[in-house]
């Protein structure tokens, strides 16, 4: 006699208290699932490099004078453009050294902002860092492996990205976020490089 | 014990052992808990789309359902001749229009004839008159950690700072040195309008659609005994998958 008919013979009360445990079983099992998740989402902001830190390890130690570019209303529409959203300041501060410019931004991947530092060299991303992540999950775009494909990345026309950046699964937001980021140090290097010219 | 007695207690046992009424009545029990899940859990799926988090629930029951209220008084600065500079719970707001969200308390607040500046430890914010952002420093842009906030001889922004005194220039781009400010910012007490603005548009902020769908969802909305009301809804909802197929199983057999 199969299985099956084994449990169709059974009397009703049995297999409802059968089912029972087994409905409690999954049940309790989701909760202790859903309880780490929770326990995850409190933890605080993650700073992986100080920002000013960043800036001295970027130029050797000898950091130079700031500069301020300026959002005037010709250039706020690519930079709601590259965003998707306005970007709601009036000016970015930027550290350059001939051709290399240092850009920390901050963008929301859902509900906070990642800071980011971005370096670029002559046109090309040279690095891309996350320096401080709050978001409660998408944090593998700190990691080297999503980072490095930015690495000699350079604007587009159209001021996207001359390659395509493999996203991470479970972390769309972040790697969106942090690719826009991209573009916009691009972005900005471009219109700072021409002012320097 | 009477034979009436005797089939009576007989058809009540079996109407206990039968699946198939656990089945109709806690399907039907548990069909408004569903809807609820159904609904919420589809809303909150297009969150983003929907802007759940950035619409805000204006009913005054609601709000005091869930308490929403400053924990401490608003803490205000005069911005001699620009008005006042208030901040509720890392909330900042310039006569009584809200500028943005702060992660520190905040230290003071001055104006100058360009700009606005509000100082907390670690940031300097500063606004345009009509409270546009223009730049928050921080770290490295700043002379050091910020103790108090104040105005030189000739109005600029002075920091005293764990490193020293220093002064801004007139757009706020370098630090320099400087002797003691001449007034430093203090704490004062706005009109009432401005007071009863400032809590009026902190309330109107506190409570996004998407908190009060993911309360409803989860049943937090009614506290811990919706809680345990939803869990519930989710282990009927397992039972009624467990004794759906089981029934359907039995059916199918006895059709054969």
């Amino acid at each position: 006699m199969s299985l099956m008919k084994i449990r169709i013979m059974l009397p009703d009360n049995l297999i409802l208290v059968r089912v029972l445990a087994f409905s409690l079983l999954f049940g309790l099992a989701l909760l202790s699932l859903t309880g780490a998740e929770s326990a995850k989402a409190e933890t605080g902001p993650d700073t992986y490099q100080a920002p000013a830190a960043f800036l001295k390890e970027t130029f050797g130690g000898e950091v130079p004078d700031p500069s301020l570019l300026w959002l005037t209303k010709d250039i706020k529409p690519d930079i709601t453009r590259i965003l998707g959203h306005p970007l709601r300041k009036l000016r970015i501060r930027y550290w350059r050294r001939e051709k290399r410019s240092v850009w920390i931004l901050e963008e929301i991947g859902k509900e906070e902002p990642i800071t980011t530092g971005i370096v670029v060299n002559g046109g090309r991303i040279e690095q891309v860092k996350v320096l401080v992540f709050r978001e409660s999950r998408g944090w593998e775009v700190r990691y080297p492996f999503f980072t490095d494909q930015f690495r000699q990345a350079a604007l587009t026309p159209k001021d996207g990205l001359d390659r395509e950046i493999d996203g991470i699964s479970g972390a769309t937001l972040s790697v969106n976020a942090v690719t826009r980021l991209a573009r916009l140090a691009l972005y900005f290097d471009k219109l700072t490089s021409e002012e320097n010219e | 014990m009477s034979r009436r007695h005797k089939s009576q207690r007989k058809f009540w046992r079996r109407k206990w052992r039968s699946l198939y009424l656990w089945h109709r009545y806690l399907g039907l029990i548990a069909g408004l808990l569903v809807v609820i899940l159904s609904v919420t859990g589809v809303m909150l799926n297009h969150t983003d789309q929907l802007r759940l988090s950035a619409k805000y629930v204006s009913s005054p029951w609601m709000l005091d359902w869930y308490g929403i209220a400053p924990k401490e008084p608003p803490v205000s600065f005069p911005l001699s001749p620009r008005g006042w500079l208030s901040s509720v719970d890392g909330r900042l707001f310039l006569n009584g229009q809200h500028l943005g969200e702060v992660s520190e308390p905040i230290v003071g607040a001055v104006a100058t004839d360009k700009v606005i500046a509000v100082a907390m430890p670690a940031a300097l914010f500063l606004y345009t008159g009509e409270g546009e952002l223009i730049e928050r420093l921080e770290g490295i842009s700043l002379p050091g950690e910020i103790d108090a906030i104040g105005n030189g001889n000739n109005g600029a922004i002075v920091l005293k700072t764990d490193k020293g005194m220093f002064a801004a220039d007139e757009f706020v781009t370098a630090w320099s040195p400087a002797p003691e400010a001449s007034q430093w910012a203090r704490q004062g007490s706005p009109p009432a309008h401005i007071n009863e603005q400032v809590l009026s548009v902190y309330r109107g902020m506190g409570l996004s659609w998407e908190r009060v769908l993911l309360d409803l969802h989860s049943g937090r909305i009614m506290g811990d005994w919706g809680l345990y009301l939803m869990d519930g809804a989710a282990l009927i909802l397992l039972f009624l998958s467990g004794t759906g197929v089981y029934i359907w199983l039995k059916s199918k057999r006895r059709r054969k």
